[in-house]
């Protein structure tokens, strides 16, 4: 198969002039290459190159949705412009098959006192849509819109969320092979949000090629089935989704899914606890099983232990506790002295999409508490695939009870 | 199969794309005139009303007080025809100087080749000086004087040069106006004491021999003279001169404007 966007060492150089004065005027302009040619200039030249991106390379094949992640400042944006040619690249090329519409902004163009109905034809042509081509889907953006009854006024006296259903109106009837998406998500209301991303996820099925940069890791975990990560302008990893996203979380945020070390007295010492999940991911998809661990060494018999942990939510609310006792037989084996290790499967169906904490506790004869507090262990859970209950307005984190809805009418 | 280089595309290439783009072109022209007069209560009546007024004025200024010489055209005809170009050139150079910073918020976020901007900034004027043209050719007659017919046939050429003139000049302006904010302040000085620099109260044929060749430079005397010519018969000795120089003077203008434009384009973002 033919890549439809094929970039080959792609670098972009920006220049930062240090104390070196820039030009700005006519004036200063002037005096300074007086300066210069009698050589009274301070002025010395000192300029720094910064480079946006460095030697980047990478394909996209049709139907490939391509998540691209990386910290603020990590070049994602500069990495668009220039395959939407707003930038001009510094050295490199990327060769584009096929209509490349993009999607920076919303409403990209539109003039304030040009009325709705000049607007999409003005912001359809910039946009890349033959004239034929706005008058055929006239009607569907209208509606889409929702702004049938003021087509014929000025979009300044439009409220701001008009003005950004129109222009993710006509952003979403383009028709093109590969589209570009900036954040444009972070912008407009829930409903607004909502929609781009089931537009997105409707042309994501048919088979349309997307580029989509976003810091809600979620929405790039069910959009997207590729990822780049960059990091300071290169590529720092890319592949399948999970691969990137995790390599990400780990450079990000430094989870700690596991915790190492000694916490106990004299009668049972804390060794290990950690979640283990599928190809040792730093987060899991809703409905995939992870692995709880413990290891301890027993010093003394101790009747009566009991280990466990709660899951808690980011407001410190125990949503969940698994503990040992609750298998009919094993606390009698628990409390033999020796090293143990011991594992408990979490399906994680019944939990909703947020961050978690999983603490771990030790208890002996029910009251003897081994403060265990600090072995926490944070886990985020995201959907599972192209799954966009994600956006839903009234998320929170707690325990999924299952889609048992029925409907019935009249 | 597009290509995206850092190499800058040719001459030959810039154009193609031009043409490719050219959809886009008459979108943003169309625009320009729609924009202009909105929210006006005279609204397009302002294309005519503004150079009618300028020649009221000249006309009793010159005309009436300092009696300048008409060469036996009836004196507001006479104004007038050198008004048709220079309020067109003011206009274009006044507007071109902010065809890119106005658009700044475009050009950040889509692609299109940014030469379409001035180009549509010019081309939108260009529809005040047809309007203004047809309503002088009528204007001759009333006012006791007779066109030179054969003359009328030039019509067509005089209208392509004014165009390069000013495109040429807007395209550079618009490049140079990025880099230098002052321009903008620059052209309206020049604009204002441009009008008296140029043949516009009185005749080319009033500047004493020899200096005719200084007084020339200005590109816009050549222009203004082929308009006393075709549209009123008036000629002067060095009217040949005049007329080559400031053609000569249009085509390298629009020349050096592309390059220079092409040279700021690729650095357009960090500028704006």
């Amino acid at each position: 198969m033919k890549p439809l966007i094929e970039v080959e060492n792609l670098s972009k150089k920006f220049l930062i002039s240090h104390l070196t004065k820039r030009t700005n005027t006519l004036k200063e302009a002037f005096s300074e290459k007086v300066k210069s040619w009698v050589g009274l200039s301070a002025n010395k030249k000192s300029i720094e190159e910064f480079w946006a991106l460095k030697e980047i390379s990478f394909s996209v094949f049709p139907g490939d949705r391509i998540g691209i992640i990386g910290h603020n400042g990590a070049g994602k944006s500069t990495l668009l412009k220039i395959i939407s040619r707003i930038l001009p690249p510094s050295a490199g090329s990327i060769r584009l098959q096929g209509r490349v519409a993009s999607l920076l902004e919303v409403g990209t163009g539109f003039h304030p006192d040009l009325s709705g109905k000049e607007n999409i034809y003005l912001n359809g042509t910039i946009l890349g849509m033959t004239e034929r081509e706005i008058n055929q889907r006239f009607d569907e953006i209208v509606s889409f819109a929702g702004v049938e009854k003021f087509l014929d006024t000025p979009v300044k006296k439009y409220s701001s969320g008009m003005f950004a259903r129109l222009g993710f109106s006509i952003a979403a009837h383009l028709d093109p092979d590969i589209f570009i998406v900036d954040e444009v998500l972070s912008v407009g209301d829930i409903q607004f949000q909502e929609k781009c991303l089931k537009k997105l996820d409707k042309l994501s099925a048919e088979g349309r090629t997307i580029l989509f940069v976003s810091h809600n890791i979620g929405a790039v975990l069910s959009l997207c089935n590729k990822g780049l990560y960059l990091k300071e302008g290169r590529i720092a990893a890319q592949g399948p989704i999970d691969e990137c996203v995790n390599t990400y979380m780990q450079q990000v945020r430094n989870p700690q899914m596991e915790w190492k070390g000694e916490c106990g007295d004299s009668s049972i010492i804390m060794r290990r606890f950690a979640v283990e999940s599928k190809d040792r991911r730093e987060y899991v998809r809703q409905g995939e099983s992870l692995t709880i661990c413990f290891e301890f060494d027993v010093l003394q018999h101790s009747p009566g232990l009991i280990l466990g942990f709660d899951i808690r939510n980011q407001h410190n609310h125990t949503l969940a506790s698994a503990r040992s006792t609750d298998h009919p037989t094993l606390y009698q084996k628990l409390e033999n002295c020796g090293k143990h290790s011991l594992q408990f499967t979490l399906d994680t169906t019944h939990l909703r999409y947020g961050e978690y904490d999983l603490s771990a506790f030790c208890v002996i004869h029910n009251d003897r508490i081994i403060a265990l507090d600090p072995v926490t262990i944070h886990l985020s859970v995201y959907p599972s695939a192209e799954d966009l209950r994600f956006l839903h307005p009234h998320r929170c984190e707690g325990i999924f009870l299952g889609n048992q809805w029925e409907l019935s009418h009249g | 199969m597009q290509i995206v280089s850092a190499p800058a595309p040719s001459l030959i290439a810039y154009c193609k794309e031009l043409f490719a783009y050219r959809q886009v072109l008459r979108f943003f022209i169309w625009r320009d005139i729609a924009v202009r007069y909105k929210q006006t209560f005279l609204g397009f009546a302002w294309v005519v009303i503004k150079p009618l007024l300028t020649m009221l004025l000249f006309s009793f200024v010159f005309g009436f007080i300092a009696r300048f010489p008409s060469e036996n055209v009836s004196y507001p005809l006479f104004v007038l025809a050198g008004m048709l170009p220079w309020q067109y050139f003011a206009n274009c150079s006044m507007d071109s100087c902010v065809a890119l910073l106005n658009n700044s918020s475009l050009i950040t976020k889509a692609y299109f080749p940014r030469l379409i901007l001035p180009i549509s900034t010019i081309t939108a004027q260009s529809l005040d000086l047809a309007v203004n043209t047809f309503l002088f050719v009528l204007l001759v007659p009333l006012l006791g004087n007779w066109p030179p017919l054969e003359n009328l046939l030039f019509i067509p050429f005089i209208a392509v040069w004014t165009y390069l003139l000013c495109l040429g000049m807007g395209i550079w302006l618009a490049a140079v106006t990025t880099r230098y904010r002052d321009i903008k302040f620059l052209v309206t000085f020049l604009v204002q004491f441009g009008m008296f620099l140029s043949p516009i109260g009185y005749g080319t044929f009033l500047i004493p021999g020899k200096w005719v060749y200084i007084y020339m430079l200005n590109p816009l005397v050549g222009l203004i003279d082929a308009y006393r010519w075709v549209f009123l018969g008036i000629s002067h000795p060095y009217l040949i001169w005049t007329v080559s120089y400031s053609i000569a003077a249009t085509l390298l203008l629009c020349l050096w404007g592309i390059l220079s434009f092409k040279k700021t384009e690729n650095q357009l973002i960090d500028l704006l």
